[in-house]
């Protein structure tokens, strides 16, 4: 378990991925690129990590531009082999290029530690969600209403025995003390953060998401649910692609480790208290 | 502390000593299809007549009339040496105990329909955690069962309630002044028994005999633990309390899905005293530390629907369910950090292939 960062590394765009970083207009898209217009530091970053997703991958990026007018947007490809990356450097965003797969989510921290905007908001590249979906995620951030914007989805509950990873979100909000976030959670995209939350929790964090949303529900980032989407149905084909790799244990996984930071950054009841248990007389 | 041990009801002694068993009497006990003078159809006429017989011999071989508690334990131990000689019988093996138990109480001239037995070749003791909502029911209910003992945890109870538990025949009522808090008296009441078999029941929500006598049976069967299946009663997972979410969670994430939201945190459950003592007793009064710590010892786990199991599992009980809900998410923080002590942070879930200090880095 690598020690968990308190603060963010200066969000300062490094240096060999200027080279990546392409912004020639391409004829191809309707609308004019307003990021190269936009002076400074942009408002939105949108960071898309990606693997092998040339299908959706364009439309994802179009949709991300339209949220805002000073947007960046930011794909980290890994372990790409079928031109993602062209794809997306041809429709405009900034690309980190990685030969070799991250792992899931890690692709997350790598966008925000490059991101430069006020507001991250995070989505996926194969799954097309219109600007219009998404703009009240960052909206809710760039006002201040919230420093992390969730979907409001939960997963579907109206059964007897649900997926693990859905009952795993909601024991963790319950033990993080917000059982009213259901079964919401920064596992599920889309959701934005504010520049404030990235500080606090670090962008390392952000590739084990149920560890990052605990830091930001503990560590005193407003934490609210702001928009339903139901990804359930988006995900359809993805679920599919899951059932030979399943990462139902990984993302469980990462659930046990926020209840391990939980306790360690409160105590062994993660700070519950013992109920006027009288220990001693059990002895 | 002070205990206060009720001698036995003895010869003589019989319309007190029947425990109150007539208002503990199963609400469709008068309404049992009525088939001749017995109450009892079909094979279960043979069981009422076995029992007569057995009783019926042993007041001819001149034994002193025998009553409550000595004259239960007789029959069951009668019922448990039939129950291990015959062989397979149609019919419910309850249904044919209580048949028995009828005849045998008909054979020693007492009122029917009290006993519920249970086929035991170990000894067996209920513990109960009496609250300051408890109801006299609750031990109505186990004086029907075979059991040797029956321990009554009363914690911090007036001296009114203290008295009507006193009134009870058979029964070893511990006493406290104050508070021990949530789930302590478990611990309490368990060192106060020697029992190989031992049930744990909550006083303030009465169980029927014939459902803890199922628990009781399984104990007696071989396995270690025997849990009240409260899942079958949570509905959609929507409504589920909070309490029962991390109860599932930790299940799962302890190997055991199949479990579901059952815990040894719900009363009622049976516990076998070997499988007790290797959990340790003191975790007894954490009931999720005993819970992960009977799944780590691998130990036999089962579990039957009972009806009435102890809200506390839905967020309803007498504590509400906010602080249920915080009892519950502190319990199983601790449950799930001990058994991280052993198999790491992630409880040995693989973490893929993630390269977590790319993370980190600006990227290159």
């Amino acid at each position: 378990m690598p020690p968990i960062p308190t603060h963010a590394q200066p969000a300062l765009p490094p240096a060999a991925e200027a080279a990546q970083h392409i912004l020639s207009p391409q004829p191809a898209l309707a609308e004019p690129l307003r990021l190269a217009e936009a002076p400074g530091d942009p408002l939105v970053s949108v960071i898309i990590p990606v693997m092998n997703e040339r299908r959706t991958l364009g439309r994802v990026i179009r949709e991300a531009k339209r949220i805002h007018p000073s947007t960046e947007v930011i794909v980290v490809a890994n372990g790409s082999t079928d031109g993602s990356a062209a794809i997306a450097r041809a429709g405009g965003a900034r690309v980190l290029s990685y030969a070799e797969p991250l792992g899931h989510d890690v692709g997350r921290g790598v966008g925000a530690n490059a991101a430069r905007g006020k507001a991250l908001l995070f989505i996926d590249g194969d799954m097309v969600i219109s600007a219009a979906q998404l703009k009240p995620f960052v909206t809710s951030i760039l006002q201040g209403e919230t420093d992390v914007a969730l979907n409001d989805y939960s997963g579907p509950t109206d059964k007897a025995a649900v997926h693990s990873v859905v009952l795993a979100k909601h024991a963790l909000n319950a033990l993080l003390a917000r059982p009213d976030l259901k079964g919401t959670s920064m596992t599920a995209v889309p959701h934005a953060i504010s520049r404030r939350a990235l500080e606090t929790i670090g962008a390392e964090a952000l590739a084990v998401p149920p560890l990052a949303h605990a830091m930001a529900v503990r560590l005193g980032c407003k934490v609210s649910a702001v928009k339903h989407i139901n990804v359930g149905k988006l995900n359809l084909l993805r679920r599919k692609r899951e059932r030979t790799n399943p990462l139902e244990f990984l993302i469980v996984g990462d659930h046990l480790e926020a209840i391990d930071w939980l306790a360690r950054h409160t105590d062994e009841r993660g700070g519950f208290g013992d109920a006027g248990r009288k220990r001693e007389f059990a002895r | 502390m002070q205990s206060s041990r009720r001698s036995r009801a003895g010869k003589g002694r019989s319309k007190r000593s029947h425990g109150g068993g007539g208002k503990a009497l199963p609400k469709d006990a008068g309404s049992r299809r009525l088939t001749g003078r017995t109450g009892h159809s079909g094979s279960y006429k043979a069981e009422y007549a076995a029992g007569f017989a057995e009783a019926a011999a042993i007041l001819r071989n001149g034994a002193a009339p025998l009553a409550g508690h000595e004259a239960k334990l007789l029959m069951n131990e009668h019922w448990t040496r039939r129950s291990l000689q015959g062989a397979l019988r149609s019919g419910s093996q309850q249904q044919r105990g209580m048949a028995f138990a009828d005849g045998f109480a008909a054979g020693l001239r007492l009122p029917g329909g009290m006993w519920v037995p249970v086929a035991l070749t170990r000894s067996a003791a209920a513990v109960v955690m009496a609250g300051p909502n408890a109801r006299l029911e609750s031990v109505q209910q186990l004086l029907r069962l075979p059991l040797d003992e029956i321990v009554i945890v009363q914690e911090a109870a007036g001296g009114e309630a203290f008295n009507r538990f006193r009134a009870l025949p058979d029964v070893t009522i511990i006493h406290t002044r104050e508070k021990l808090g949530m789930d302590v008296g478990r611990t309490v009441g368990a060192r106060l028994t020697n029992a190989e078999l031992v049930l744990f029941v909550d006083g303030e929500a009465a169980v029927s005999a014939e459902q803890l006598a199922v628990l009781l049976a399984e104990a007696q069967a071989g396995s270690d633990l025997v849990l009240a299946d409260v899942s079958g009663r949570l509905g959609a997972f929507r409504g589920w309390s909070d309490a029962a979410r991390i109860q599932a969670f930790m299940n799962w994430s302890l190997g055991k899905p199949e479990l579901q939201a059952n815990s040894v945190a719900v009363l009622p459950h049976a516990w076998s005293r070997p499988a007790m003592e290797r959990v340790g007793l003191p975790l007894l009064a954490v009931p999720p530390m005993a819970h992960r710590a009977a799944i780590e010892h691998q130990l036999r786990i089962r579990c039957f629907p009972v009806a009435a199991a102890s809200p506390a599992a839905l967020g309803t009980g007498s504590m509400g369910p906010a602080d249920a809900a915080k009892l519950s998410a502190g319990d199983h923080i601790e449950a799930l950090r001990a058994a991280m002590r052993t198999k790491g942070a992630r409880l040995s879930l693989p973490d893929g292939v993630r390269r977590r200090l790319a993370a980190g880095r600006s990227a290159t």
